[in-house]
């Protein structure tokens, strides 16, 4: 449940906790052009006269499609330049006006499967800029506009953000690629690499479309699966149902109760653990899951086995942590206190195992246990840096910054 | 014992400490690797802070035998009445979480000095305050100054550690001498405790400490608070706006002044486990309030 480090080559480490989730808007209002323009606007703060030395207009599709070939060759991936400036302003017409000339190419030419892998490349630096750019929503914006994302703060929905149609263009560029996207090792990569960026963002909203379409073409893929639960399993978090209730406007949303998302990332670990029976973080968060429905002896079963499997630090914390609760819960107090001190040990900074102690000596009726620990955990810092269990909702895959470096190694080196 | 120290005089302090002890440390029996323990407590005394109220007033000049207890369905004896002669803990636990940013700050701050307006002379005031994790800005303690300077978050930000937030508040008020009122603000749901409502309210039902929560009418918010102030015999406040925040806090301390404490060793129970009460007030028609029972023994 790693990623990478901010600053680290790959993708920009996410900033926010803010977290995205898709509802549908009723509402008419402004084109969406002219919000995307509002947006790219506050993003890079460039005059509006600008914007027309860089936008295709109808009917120049060719001389579009050659401002794009161009921004396409010009990126250096991973990088904010000129290249993603120019682009990001594009709306989606003018995106699809650019995969409608690309479908005038052959999809076998080697030459225009090495543009689309690169292109998406781009679209995807444009995609994590953009997001990037979210704490800038306009208080305005509380009524949902054509294909719209709620933004949630601490449980609380803020209003709402125009779906960023870069992902979607990069996904639409992907899939015709040679040999097919569906046997295609990097583009499984970059959906793992992408989704886990996603997921750490809380952009709830287009990991669902992105896993949607990755799932489509890796069915059996552990990794997207045990992705798909993980997103089931934020939705099911009080964060985002609590927000269920303070959106503003009559909207349709795809979150549904707090069971029945439960439910769902369960069947979504259990998947992702038929494909792969060594995939240790599905198993964790099935514990986890299992926990959240109320069934303590299936999930120690599933934690027992995660802590003999798990070989990463966080992994096994994780999985020492949420065993200790469910040992506590079957009324087992001595291995409870056993499995939060080994969480304890492996992360001697975090808090919630000092709190679950304490919390385990005052049931017990050791009060000054219990002041001990109490005063250990409110010593401690709250951040993700200091107690995994702090992102364990967005924490999702592994190292997406490392694995996104391989396919951005691996595509800009392709032979034009 | 208890009976024979206060036909004497004894003070309350001395009774409380002598008898309150025996509950708090009865001795644990060691655990065996593999049994679920059968923790024996030997309680010698239970206290019960009881609200009574009639047309929205306090009602006062009750005395013990004003009052009828049972305990598990057994009748008790009350032993001891007490009206506003003991000390009070005061834990503010406040939410300063995104949901209190800008203006609605500025209110909570105001909300905590009109506590400390309230204080009087052994009190003792810890304010805890909670967003994504909780941080002690004043430990408990008699010196009101201190808490002012302490009421000075800059800005408001992050998750809401709710639960977590309750728990450290409750362990860090109860006393063995003191009464202890928990006056927990929050504006929004749990989004980021590691420590589930149940366990927290397992501990509730094992201290006497009363919590109160206040909350602004309309904001979605959680069950949370309000079960925690039904297990504990407290209330739950719900406001139109921050700008009823200073006289919500001045209110609650006001009212928890005025409640009594009645003190009785349980005969007829059995030691360990979840023991229902009841508490009434003889011949008269009146709201009363209490702690719906008490926990002992080991982790359940």
């Amino acid at each position: 449940m790693t990623s990478a480090a901010p600053g680290a080559r790959g993708l920009p480490a996410p900033g926010r906790p803010q977290t995205t989730m898709t509802v549908t808007g009723r509402g008419v209002g402004p084109r969406p052009v002219g919000l995307l323009l509002v947006l790219a606007l506050v993003v890079y703060g460039m005059a509006p006269r600008d914007l027309a030395a860089h936008r295709p207009t109808g009917g120049r599709i060719q001389e579009a499609f050659s401002m794009w070939l161009s921004a396409v060759e010009r990126h250096a991936a991973g990088g904010d330049d000129q290249a993603v400036l120019e682009i990001a302003r594009w709306t989606e017409s003018d995106l699809e006006a650019i995969r409608w000339a690309l479908s005038r190419r052959s999809v076998r030419d080697a030459h225009w499967t090495r543009v689309r892998k690169r292109a998406a490349l781009l679209h995807t630096d444009i995609g994590v800029l953009v997001d990037q750019r979210r704490d800038q929503l306009s208080p305005q914006q509380n009524r949902p506009i054509g294909r719209s994302a709620a933004v949630v703060t601490d449980g609380q929905a803020q209003g709402y953000l125009l779906v960023n149609g870069h992902w979607a263009h990069a996904r639409a560029l992907l899939e015709h690629v040679h040999p097919p996207a569906s046997r295609d090792e990097g583009v499984l990569a970059w959906y793992r690499a992408t989704a886990g960026w996603l997921a750490e963002a809380g952009d709830l909203a287009e990991l669902r479309n992105h896993l949607v379409h990755g799932r489509a073409l890796f069915p059996r893929d552990a990794v997207l699966t045990m992705m798909e639960g993980a997103r089931r399993q934020a939705l099911a978090s009080p964060r985002i149902q609590a927000s269920l209730g303070s959106r503003p406007g009559r909207t349709r949303t795809t979150v549904g109760s707090r069971r029945h998302e439960l439910r769902q990332a369960q069947a979504d670990f259990r998947d992702a653990l038929r494909h792969d029976p060594g995939l240790v973080e599905a198993r964790v968060r099935l514990g986890r899951v299992l926990a959240d429905l109320e069934r303590p002896q299936e999930a120690v079963r599933e934690l027992k086995l995660a802590v003999t499997q798990a070989d990463q630090p966080i992994l096994l914390y994780h999985a020492w942590l949420f065993l200790g609760e469910q040992e506590a819960v079957l009324g087992r107090i001595a291995e409870a206190t056993s499995a939060f001190e080994r969480a304890r040990d492996l992360f001697p900074a975090a808090r919630a195992p000092h709190l679950a102690l304490s919390q385990l000596a005052r049931a017990r009726g050791d009060r000054a246990a219990a002041l001990a620990s109490l005063d250990s955990a409110l010593r401690l810092g709250a951040s993700a840096s200091d107690d995994p269990w702090s992102s364990f909702l967005v924490a999702v895959g592994g190292a997406w910054g490392e694995r996104m470096d391989a396919v951005r190694r691996a595509w800009t080196a392709e032979a034009p | 014992m208890v009976r024979h120290l206060a036909r004497s005089g004894a003070t309350w302090q001395t009774l409380l400490v002598s008898s309150t002890l025996a509950v708090l440390l009865a001795p644990p029996r060691a655990f065996t690797a593999g049994q679920t323990p059968t923790f024996s407590a030997r309680t010698e005394m239970v206290r019960v802070d009881v609200m009574v109220r009639a047309g929205g007033q306090a009602v006062r000049g009750l005395q013990a035998d004003d009052f009828l207890v049972v305990d598990s369905g057994v009748p008790q004896t009350v032993d001891l009445v007490s009206l506003e002669q003991i000390p009070l803990n005061i834990v503010l636990a406040l939410d300063i979480s995104n949901s209190v940013a800008g203006e609605r700050l500025a209110h909570l701050r105001a909300a905590g000095h009109a506590v400390l307006d309230g204080m009087r002379g052994a009190d003792q005031v810890a304010l805890l305050s909670f967003s994504h994790g909780v941080t002690v800005d004043a430990p408990l303690a008699a010196d009101t100054e201190r808490l002012r300077s302490a009421l000075k978050w800059s800005s408001a930000g992050g998750d809401t550690s709710l639960v977590d937030a309750t728990y450290a508040a409750m362990m860090i008020g109860e006393s063995a001498v003191r009464r202890t009122l928990v006056l927990v603000f929050s504006d929004g749901v749990d989004t980021a405790s590691w420590l589930r409502p149940e366990a927290v309210l397992d501990v509730a039902k094992r201290s006497d400490v009363v919590v109160y929560g206040v909350s602004v009418r309309g904001v979605p918010g959680s069950s949370f608070l309000g079960s925690l102030a039904d297990q504990t015999g407290g209330r739950r406040f719900e406001i139109d706006s921050m700008r009823d925040l200073s006289a919500a806090f001045a209110d609650v301390l006001e009212e928890f002044r005025t409640r009594y404490v009645i003190g009785y060793t349980p005969r007829g129970v059995a030691d360990g486990g979840w023991h229902p009460i009841t508490v009434r007030v003889k011949g008269r028609q009146v709201t009363v309030r209490a702690r719906p029972g008490y926990l002992t023994g080991g982790a359940e």
